[in-house]
């Protein structure tokens, strides 16, 4: 009996099923990994785009406030329609830029953002001043003349800001776009390295099961036929001990024991 | 020759690998979770299945034979040069492919080369990567797994056999199954020393372990960008020195001298050569800097000196100068150090001063026996007689090597090097020293050379650490019978 003990229980099963396993598992590792990481890029992209979008929205805001003030003032100052209606549009527009402008504020720090808000702020008292009549008009200094000499040169500024403004406000997104390009570099290499691995793995197990079960088989099927048919006695050389050695031990018995 | 067999144990080398992967990014959880802790837990996972999946179907074998056994070595040590890349890939930063490879054949080497531009940048998990690779390939990426791994009985002899290089078998007066353990047991002595006295001499724990790793497997991996000149210490230097001093040793004579036997580091001849050798080109390039008014003051001289040309003789690379402003005559002598390096049986790469020792006593004796014709002349060291065979294989290697640097700098100056750059490059690389001088001077890095010459530089590593013939015999396996 002993002869024919399997010296590992379930030799062949067991090394197939932990082989396939092996794989399983590899795939499922680098998946999960490649998961983690396409879920931190998807993050970052998201926040990217939202801080941009963000941006741009503030800039378009500051924009449209600032020319419906400067509408609004053309309006009174320069074709003299003073009215209600336009008073309360410059209003409105000087309200907008100021919250516009504080937003930008706490959002991003930087020198452009502060010399923003200092010339919206010089722009907007200017604009109050004209508004409640504190400007002494005459007939040298009109407010045409108010118009073209001192209104029209600031709100360029603050519209030269505004753009200075949101290409500050892009160029600081830059280190967020690096991290982004360099975790979309890890979600990429782990899944490309883990292939590669898995092709070895795969080689592998093709290599071991010719070596081990393939060729064992096929010796064991030559060999049995040359002794059915030229008599030449039987033998097959096995690479393990598992049960092919054993089935090649039993065909050995069983010949041994024909007449 | 059974390839089944071969891969089995080259399994047995990546899992030993893949623990120190492992390692490293328990230093990475540690660290606060750093950015390289997930690159190396996964590195590790690819290891250990790559190296434990042969294990599943192979059994241990009984008998192997010397060519299985000489391929289990060298397909061991580039199996885990290209292991070693994957932290180094997943993590990103500047290693793109060509660099992780060149990064870790430089570790693996203990060339100490590297192609970074800011090491201070990489992550501690990914430092102490780069210094485990050194400190497993200073003593041998087999060797530690001979050791670690379950008895082998006969195959630890056979595989050991092939590990070690002939000339450096001399002075094991030991069965060689003891060899393995006594290389260990230094190695990691004298790397346990070393970390305590860099602590006391005031760096914090992690760069002391990672520099005694580094010294001690004479690699010279530092986790500063400008070397041991960050910390500008005479008392780091001189622990510095002695480790690597003492890690230039064949291990074997240092454990005798520790057992107190005869054949002990004050008896060898080897040994007095090379430390003499190492004295006098210290105070001759210390008397021409000071002549030459590069340092103020004779001690500052001898001060670099004495650091700089026991860090190439010992092939470490370590540095506290920038050795491109020094003068010819130091860089001549710096790059003579660094073709020659130190002793056999150590963890030194380069021609082993062994075989210099031994060439000299060979021309010593052509020139007897023209004189004397009838006389029978026989070459020895340390008392023992030098049979012709390994003459003869002194006299091969040192033409080999010689071609190999000459070869390696027609390479590199094809491609765009300078020819300082090109020449010291290619010894540095060969002889797995490191820094050379030009654009890979003490104070650089590889990191502008094109993909071509660090790969170029890479092949010129594996071939100096595998003493050349190991890595070509590769290529032939085939006729062998």
């Amino acid at each position: 009996m002993s002869r024919f003990k399997l010296l590992t229980i379930g030799g062949i099963r067991k090394r197939m099923f932990v082989g396939f396993v092996s794989i399983v598992l590899l795939l499922f590792f680098s998946g999960m990994v490649s998961l983690f990481e396409l879920g931190r890029v998807s993050n970052d992209t998201e926040e990217i785009l939202l801080a941009s979008k963000s941006n741009v929205e503030l800039a378009g805001e500051m924009i449209s406030a600032l020319n419906e003030q400067n509408d609004a003032v053309i309006c009174l100052a320069v074709i003299g329609e003073d009215s209600l209606t336009y008073r309360d549009v410059c209003k409105n527009a000087i309200a907008r830029l100021s919250d516009a402008v504080s937003l930008a504020d706490a959002k991003v720090d930087g020198a452009a953002v502060d010399s923003l808000a200092v010339h919206a702020g010089v722009l907007n008292s200017m604009v109050m001043d004209y508004l409640d009549g504190k400007l002494p008009f005459d007939e040298q200094f009109t407010s045409r003349d108010w118009y073209v000499d001192s209104y029209k040169d600031e709100y360029v500024d603050v519209a030269s800001h505004i753009t200075r403004y949101m290409t500050g406000a892009q160029s600081t997104l830059g280190p967020d776009v690096n991290r982004l390009s360099r975790t979309a570099y890890r979600a990429v290499t782990p899944v490309f390295i883990s292939l590669v691995v898995m092709i070895v793995v795969v080689i592998m197990f093709y290599y071991f099961l010719s070596v081990y079960y393939i060729r064992p088989v096929l010796r064991m099927n030559k060999s049995l036929g040359d002794f059915l048919t030229f008599k030449v006695p039987f033998d097959a050389t096995m690479t393990c001990r598992d049960e092919l050695s054993e089935l090649k031990e039993r065909i050995k018995s069983l010949i041994s024991r024909l007449p | 020759m059974r390839l089944h067999v071969v891969i089995r144990y080259i399994g047995m080398v990546l899992l030993f690998i893949a623990a120190f992967m492992l390692m490293s990014a328990v230093v990475s959880l540690v660290n606060g979770r750093d950015s390289a802790y997930y690159p190396l837990l996964l590195s590790s996972f690819l290891t250990a299945l790559l190296g434990g999946f042969p294990l599943i179907f192979v059994e241990r074998a009984e008998q192997i034979k010397i060519k299985e056994g000489y391929c289990i070595v060298v397909g061991s040590w580039l199996v885990a040069c290209i292991v070693g890349m994957f932290p180094y890939l997943i993590w990103g930063g500047e290693f793109t492919p060509v660099n992780a490879w060149f990064e870790s054949v430089s570790g693996f080497t203990t060339t100490g080369a590297s192609i970074l531009n800011d090491v201070e940048d990489l992550p501690r998990g990914l430092q102490f990567w780069r210094m485990s690779t050194a400190w497993i390939g200073g003593v041998g990426v087999v060797m530690f797994a001979l050791v670690i791994l379950p008895s082998l009985g006969k195959n630890k002899l056979m595989l050991s056999n092939v590990e070690l290089s002939t000339i450096a078998k001399d002075n094991y007066q030991y069965r060689t199954q003891v060899i393995v353990r006594i290389l260990i047991i230094v190695y990691v002595g004298l790397t346990l020393v070393t970390t305590l006295l860099l602590k006391i001499s005031g760096m914090c724990w992690f760069d002391a372990v990672t520099h005694a790793m580094s010294a001690c497997s004479t690699c010279g991996f530092s986790t500063k960008n400008t070397s041991i000149a960050f910390y500008d210490s005479a008392a780091i230097e001189t622990v510095l020195v002695v480790a690597m001093t003492l890690a230039g040793i064949h291990f074997g004579i240092l454990y005798a001298t520790v057992l107190g036997r005869r054949n002990n580091i004050f008896r060898s001849e080897v040994v007095r050569v090379y430390v003499g050798m190492m004295a006098v080109i210290a105070l001759v390039v210390a008397m021409s800097l000071w002549g030459q008014d590069v340092y103020p003051s004779f001690v500052d001289s001898l001060r670099r000196s004495l650091f700089h040309v026991v860090s190439i003789t010992t092939t470490s690379g370590f540095a506290i100068a920038d050795t491109n402003t020094w003068t010819s005559l130091a860089v001549v002598l710096l790059l003579f150090c660094s073709v020659v390096c130190a002793c056999a049986g150590s963890t030194a790469g380069g021609m082993k001063i062994n075989r210099l020792l031994l060439s000299g006593k060979m021309i010593r004796n052509r020139l007897k026996l023209q004189q004397h014709p009838n006389a029978v002349i026989r070459t020895k060291i340390d008392g023992t007689v030098q049979d012709d065979a390994v003459l003869d294989s002194v006299v091969i290697f040192v033409v080999a090597y010689i071609m190999l640097i000459l070869v390696g700098t027609v390479v590199n100056t094809m491609f765009g090097a300078d020819l300082i750059t090109g020449f010291s490059a290619s010894i540095a690389c060969a002889g797995n020293v490191g820094p050379g001088f030009g654009d890979v001077g003490s104070m650089n890095n590889y990191a502008a050379f094109p993909a071509i010459l660090k790969l170029n530089g890479s092949l010129l590593m594996l071939l100096g650490r595998l003493e050349i013939f190991g890595f070509i015999q590769l290529f032939f396996i085939r006729y062998w019978r």
